[in-house]
């Protein structure tokens, strides 16, 4: 056979895809078929995983053209890579979209909530002590950890910083994890809560209204706030609350829809499949990918206990008649409307009249606030801390 | 590996406290907001 190419070397160029086979290249296929058949069959975050699957299938056929790095041929998984993940432009203007479609007046109405959704964080450190203790470097485990901010484009954001080379196992474990809420909330908070705790109603403040001038105002004070105490998360929470005043303005609701609509699916599109693209072989199929997966799952299992505990510690300071449902403490999580939905379920199956789903969703809202400002801090402190 | 499990836990103890610095000064000022924008003026 060797003979064969040393006497036609031609032979090589026209058979690379065959030759380049190998069996890591049908796991990687495997695997991009699942990301896939996950998508597709069971609706698993369709919009992202979809083309990540497909991502990872063209980057790992052996010779491909899409992630070609020669000179002045690269393939279109690269450039794109190089245009919005490496200096982080993708995840900023997904962040725009987000904002466009945020409705924050629950959490107007009831500012009290985000203290939830701050203990909801409690995952993210957890994890990046977990994360060290596994063997990764601080710069990694705390990418790691940002898992539990239950926000993919906070997780690529700040991986693409800090940790490019495990950005696709990170965005896949991000996404998938997010996907199953429904599945790892519910058993969690069930093992830490009694029934009782968990058919708790809570008051129903009504629709307290919320001014126009206090919705325009909102997003630009949260952004001076955040700003102020961590200025590496303004791109974040800047995009986020630019999307929300293009919303909340009433002058440009064209801009509004489009960022909701165009914007979103289009850097969708973009995002997914440029993921996927860095899912290559020697990246993913290996000890560390397992330990990432493993260590999302403690991430959104932490999230859960930190926001259900902390409800439970402030119930003892409240008189019986003003008990909060520990279950919404869960919801603190950026996965949103999700997180909200699966407690405000959780509520009617122990009790069906017990609504919950007001306040469920005033936490979701707060998550997806607290899980930013999160990320801000982690993105502070990796740089300052790395050096110990 | 100590010391990344340091910097980690470190990374816990300043992060959580801030965030409840910052969202408490979050709800502190909301609730000013709407108070001061009241939505019967409009």
């Amino acid at each position: 056979m060797s003979t064969l190419f040393v006497q036609y070397p031609w032979l090589t160029e026209l058979l690379q895809g065959f030759l380049g086979l190998d069996l890591g290249t049908f796991a990687m296929f495997a695997i991009g078929g699942l990301l896939i058949w996950l998508a597709v069959a069971h609706d698993y975050e369709p919009m992202l995983l979809f083309p990540m699957g497909l991502g990872a299938i063209l980057a790992n056929i052996p010779g491909s053209s899409a992630v070609s790095t020669e000179p002045g041929a690269e393939g279109f998984l690269v450039t794109l890579y190089h245009a919005g993940i490496a200096n982080e432009l993708f995840p900023v203007l997904i962040f725009i979209a987000i904002g466009a479609m945020c409705d924050f007046t629950p959490l107007m109405r009831n500012p009290s909530v985000m203290l939830f959704a701050c203990a909801a964080q409690f995952g993210i450190f957890a994890t990046a002590i977990f994360a060290a203790m596994s063997g990764f470097d601080f710069a990694h485990a705390a990418s790691i950890g940002i898992i539990g901010a239950a926000d993919g484009p906070t997780t690529i954001y700040v991986a693409s910083r800090y940790a490019q080379d495990m950005l696709g196992p990170l965005s896949v474990a991000a996404y998938c994890y997010m996907s199953l809420v429904p599945v790892i909330q519910p058993p969690v908070i069930r093992a830490i809560t009694t029934k009782s705790e968990r058919k708790i109603r809570m008051s129903f403040s009504g629709e307290v209204p919320i001014s126009k001038r206090a919705q325009f105002l909102f997003p630009l004070m949260i952004v001076m706030i955040a700003g102020i105490v961590a200025p590496i998360s303004v791109a974040l929470i800047g995009a986020l609350m630019f999307g929300n005043l293009l919303k909340v303005s009433g002058v440009t609701e064209s801009l509004s829809q489009a960022a909701q609509n165009e914007l979103s699916n289009l850097v969708t599109i973009l995002l997914g499949i440029t993921v996927g693209g860095t899912m290559t072989q020697e990246t993913f199929l290996t000890l560390d990918v397992l330990k990432i997966l493993a260590l999302g799952a403690v991430a959104f299992v932490f999230d859960t206990v930190g926001g259900v505990l902390f409800a439970k510690v402030l119930n003892l300071f409240r008189s019986e008649d003003n008990k909060i449902n520990p279950m919404i403490g869960a919801c603190g999580i950026s996965a949103f409307p999700m997180s909200g939905r699966v407690i405000a379920k959780m509520a009617l199956k122990e009790d069906n009249t017990n609504y919950i789903i007001q306040h469920a969703i005033g936490v979701n809202v707060a998550g997806q606030i607290a899980s930013v400002v999160a990320g801000g801090l982690v993105l502070a402190l990796i740089p300052a801390l790395s050096g110990m | 590996m100590a010391s990344s499990v340091e910097s980690a836990v470190l990374m816990m103890c300043i992060a959580l406290p801030v965030m409840f610095v910052v969202i408490g000064l979050f709800i502190g000022c909301t609730k000013a907001l709407v108070k001061m924008c009241p939505a019967d003026k409009e």
